[in-house]
């Protein structure tokens, strides 16, 4: 059953549902939190003003991880942000107590953004690779190509190369 | 098909990409002030798109009235038609008629057309493909992290990675730097042809082309025909750039002409697919059939792929 976010009841209930993922898809690309923050409102607007219609919670999901991907990649285009090293700000996400995965984070973060959109589609969102090519209207073959280096791209991070 | 490939990637999990990537969270009071800007932004967003809207209609209404009073003055000074007033007088009633109802015409198509477009832009497919700008796969990374990679060598042939499944093997994993990165996509056999400085044809009725070039020497085209997936590449290069190497089987001339040899590649995972290489004016050719891994490919179609070449 499709529906629709249109009361502001509604849209309050789509945002406390979507919007810390948009927000760390966003941080993801932007490294900032000014700019993660702006890129997330931005998304949510065209939520609000577009009238749009959704099947689901999955479908919203998908909806709004390709749009972040796309508002990142013009805003990062636009804004030539890309020449601003805010890589450093990265250290302001608190990390919990315990285990510490900043190491990995920072690595994803330093990916080019055609490896790192299908690192976040398969590792963090879970889709299988036939998923994302759909989602990302690209053969199979490419994503898992792209999926291959960027695996290698991160481990070659890790283990302290550098892009 | 895909699942022996997502298992191999399943591999990094032990990084906990997804635990690393959540322990990015929003600041305090961040969830109240983007939704504060959100509904502010909003709000602004409407109120230009009704005065572009108001705009709009100014414009129009204002260009109609003009367009009238200019009909209007030509028949009241047409100097020649004196006589035929009468006449003139029917066809300055008609032209007016006919610009209300073309007006009336236009506007109906213009209402249509823009109601079409909301309801485009606002329907979301239940595939999910992009809702907005679409994602541009061709986009070169421009930013800093851009990897540099060594200048080809001529003799010696960039290391493409395979799409056959996991059989890139230890010795791509310790000669990694050589294929890293040295790839872009692009959208024209045009664009590519600027890069390379030749162009690949590839066969009519296909669809789903996607270009991309290897090391700016090696082109790779993947394209779909009746549900299956193809891959040609071609570049001056020697050897087997493809890197469909391994075992070969079934190995047949099928054209004596330019050498077109094809074959059945098995390599050491026992991943198979169907190759048919040959040259063509200096350029060397390999076209595949099958990026699934275990999956059982036709040769007959790979051979009439070749022949629509």
């Amino acid at each position: 059953m499709s529906h629709k976010v249109q009361s502001d009841a509604q849209f309050e209930e789509f945002y406390n549902r979507h919007y810390k993922y948009v927000y760390r898809l966003c941080y993801t690309y932007m490294k900032s939190e000014a700019e993660a923050e702006d890129c997330t409102e931005d998304v949510f607007v065209k939520v609000l003003t577009g009238d749009y219609e959704f099947e689901d919670e999955a479908h919203e999901r998908k909806w709004l991880t390709v749009t972040s991907i796309n508002l990142c990649k013009d805003r990062l285009k636009s804004w030539k942000v890309k020449e601003v090293d805010t890589l450093d700000e990265e250290h302001d996400v608190a990390a919990p107590e315990g285990e510490d995965f900043s190491d990995v984070r920072e690595a994803v973060m330093r990916l080019p953004d055609k490896h790192k959109e299908v690192i976040w589609l398969f590792y963090y969102d879970g889709y299988q690779t036939d998923e994302i090519a759909q989602m990302l209207d690209r053969p199979p073959s490419t994503v898992r190509n792209q999926l291959r280096d960027a695996r290698n791209t991160l481990k070659k991070l890790l283990e302290g190369g550098r892009l | 098909m895909s699942d022996r490939i997502n298992e191999e990637f399943d591999e990094l999990d032990e990084l906990n990409i997804k635990q690393a990537l959540e322990e990015i969270e929003p600041s305090e009071g961040a969830r109240e002030r983007m939704l504060a800007n959100i509904k502010r932004k909003a709000k602004e967003a409407e109120a230009l798109e009704e005065a572009k809207s108001d705009e709009t209609f100014k414009a129009e209404t204002e260009a109609n009235a003009e367009a009238e009073a200019n009909v209007e003055d030509s028949a009241v000074t047409e100097p020649e038609n004196i006589d035929n007033s009468d006449k003139n007088h029917g066809r300055v009633i008609k032209i007016n008629r006919v610009i209300g109802w073309a007006g009336s015409l236009a506007a109906v198509a213009v209402v249509a057309f823009l109601a079409g477009r909301i309801w485009q832009q606002n329907k979301i497919d239940v595939s999910p493909t992009e809702p907005e700008e679409s994602v541009n796969t061709s986009e070169p990374v421009e930013d800093e992290t851009i990897l540099q990679v060594d200048p080809v060598d001529s003799e010696t042939p960039p290391m493409v990675i395979g799409t056959m499944g996991g059989q890139t093997g230890s010795s791509q994993e310790d000669d990694f730097e050589s294929y890293y990165e040295d790839f872009e996509d692009y959208d024209t056999a045009e664009e590519v042809a600027a890069v390379t400085g030749f162009t690949v044809v590839t066969p009519e009725n296909v669809s789903d082309i996607y270009y991309r070039v290897w090391g700016e020497s090696i082109v790779e085209v993947s394209f779909n025909s009746d549900e299956e997936w193809y891959t040609l590449y071609a570049s001056t290069l020697k050897g087997d750039f493809s890197q469909r190497t391994g075992q070969e089987s079934e190995v047949e001339i099928i054209d004596e002409g330019n050498g077109a040899k094809l074959c059945k590649v098995t390599d050491e995972f026992d991943n198979c697919c169907y190759k048919i290489s040959w040259s063509e004016e200096d350029i060397n050719y390999y076209l595949i059939i099958g990026v699934d891994i275990g999956a059982e490919y036709d040769k007959q179609k790979l051979t009439n792929i070749y022949k629509s070449l």
